[in-house]
């Protein structure tokens, strides 16, 4: 059987299992992940209480020595009291060199930048919604980049997955198929896209995986069948809520904005079909401005 | 909860899933997945501080994901407690069930292919990466990884030549 690289590498990926999109898509799955993660992290709290499912365990709290009937701390046999106060002995010395060698070296290896006391303390994970609206936020824009009244989201939040998930609900891919390619390029800490941009990307992507199924299937030319699948999918609108450009919105602010997106903006001509159908490869190309 | 804390659940709930994949994909039996994420993360707990910013703490994720599934087959992970009821869950989501001859296949010919050749083509195909992602998580030049994957992609093609359905 004859392949080209393209074709072998197009299998090489249809044969990755179990998809992420798959996993992310089992919620029991995902329970077990939420129980592993509280373990985790409570696991390496210092005096924390360790959950488990409905399970508490609490940390071992300090006991003394056990003694022995005479009143004496137990010691092997045969090991003499002169044995045991050298090693006391040593062992002390030892101590106290090591804290020499500490304090004489304190402040010579450390980095000038790095405080004496004190750990360094990582940021907040980020909320989805930044407050920030506008084209405004952008900048100046590069070419096939996008931007609109809509509000700013961030790529970092922990919250994207779950709305991820809300705008895929009704969405369907070809079998074989799954999200994480798209994932994968949407969750980006410290970046920002904005929420048209990010429903536009997730629709997209959507259309591009049926299409190129759609096209491998259906007999006739790859364009006659673009164009075919294209067409039927009509355009679709979103009213969202928009803030002056570039300026903090208020609670209650009662702007509104209207934007209907196009797969193929203009006619749909063998030009805008090629270009629509060249944005189809993964990995994928983010549609919109990330900043 | 403190920052540390704080940052060390929002990577968690981020890359979780990805990294379970990025190991199932990779371990037999795929169960195992399970003990090899909770060794990740603990890692990433360990070392939060020293972490990366912004899309490199991914690449790092995967970069540990990487070491620990290398350590893996060297026999040194250890069962942990934590992670029975995953375990048992993905030992039954993860089944593998008879797979179509062009998936068999396709596994077959990234079996006879080198350890070098196999990872830049799955991380590629599977995880998505372009070159210089994967080039973070190798610790290779990104001119490098570009290279390896077009060696790689050749011999990909001629293993698959040989492993298709049609040739047997």
């Amino acid at each position: 059987m004859d392949l080209t690289e393209d074709e072998a590498f197009a299998r090489l990926r249809t044969a990755a299992g179990p998809a992420d999109a798959d996993l992310a898509a089992d919620p029991v799955l995902d329970g077990l992940l939420d129980e592993l993660g509280a373990g985790l992290t409570s696991a390496r709290r210092p005096f924390g209480p360790l959950r488990i499912g409905p399970r508490t365990f609490r940390p071992r709290t300090f006991r003394p020595r056990r003694v022995s009937r005479t009143g004496g701390v137990r010691r092997p046999s045969g090991i003499g009291r002169h044995v045991m106060v050298f090693a006391a002995a040593a062992a002390t010395a030892l101590v106290l060199l090591g804290c020499y060698a500490v304090l004489r070296d304190d402040g010579v290896r450390r980095p000038p930048d790095r405080p004496a006391t004190g750990a360094t303390t990582p940021p907040a994970p980020p909320p989805l919604k930044t407050g920030l609206y506008g084209a405004a936020v952008a900048g100046s824009m590069r070419a096939g980049e996008f931007a609109d009244a809509s509000e700013w989201i961030n790529l970092g939040s922990p919250e994207l997955p779950g709305f991820l998930d809300s705008q895929q609900r009704g969405l369907t891919l070809p079998p074989g198929e799954s999200w994480g390619p798209l994932r994968v390029r949407l969750i980006r800490p410290g970046k920002r896209l904005q929420i048209t941009a990010l429903i536009f990307n997730v629709r997209r992507y959507a259309l591009c995986r049926n299409a190129a199924a759609y096209v491998a299937t259906e007999p006739g030319s790859a364009r006659t069948r673009y164009r075919l699948f294209i067409e039927k999918n009509t355009p679709w609108t979103v009213v969202g809520a928009s803030g002056p450009a570039g300026r903090k919105s208020r609670p209650g602010d009662p702007g509104h904005f209207t934007r209907t997106f196009h797969f193929i903006q203009g006619p749909v001509t063998d030009t805008s079909i090629r270009a629509f159908a060249s944005g189809c490869n993964l990995p994928w190309t983010l549609s919109g401005a990330l900043r | 909860m403190n920052a540390a804390e704080a940052r060390s659940e929002a990577l968690y709930r981020l890359h979780r899933t990805a990294i379970l994949g990025y190991l199932a994909r990779r371990v037999e039996p795929r169960e195992d997945a399970a003990d090899l994420l909770s060794e990740v993360f603990t890692t990433a707990w360990r070392r939060i501080d020293a972490l990366p910013d912004g899309d490199d703490a991914r690449l790092w994720l995967y970069g540990t994901a990487r070491n620990v599934l290398a350590n893996h087959r060297r026999g040194s992970t250890r069962r942990a407690s934590l992670t029975a009821r995953l375990r048992e869950h993905l030992a039954v989501r993860l089944q593998r069930v008879d797979e179509p001859d062009g998936v068999t296949a396709v596994h077959e010919a990234l079996a006879g292919l080198s350890e070098p050749d196999r990872e830049v083509l799955t991380l590629s195909a599977w995880e998505q990466m372009t070159p210089a992602e994967i080039a973070v998580v190798l610790g290779l030049n990104p001119a490098t990884v570009r290279a390896r994957l077009a060696r790689a992609r050749v011999h990909l093609r001629s293993a698959l030549a040989t492993h298709t359905p049609a040739t047997r």
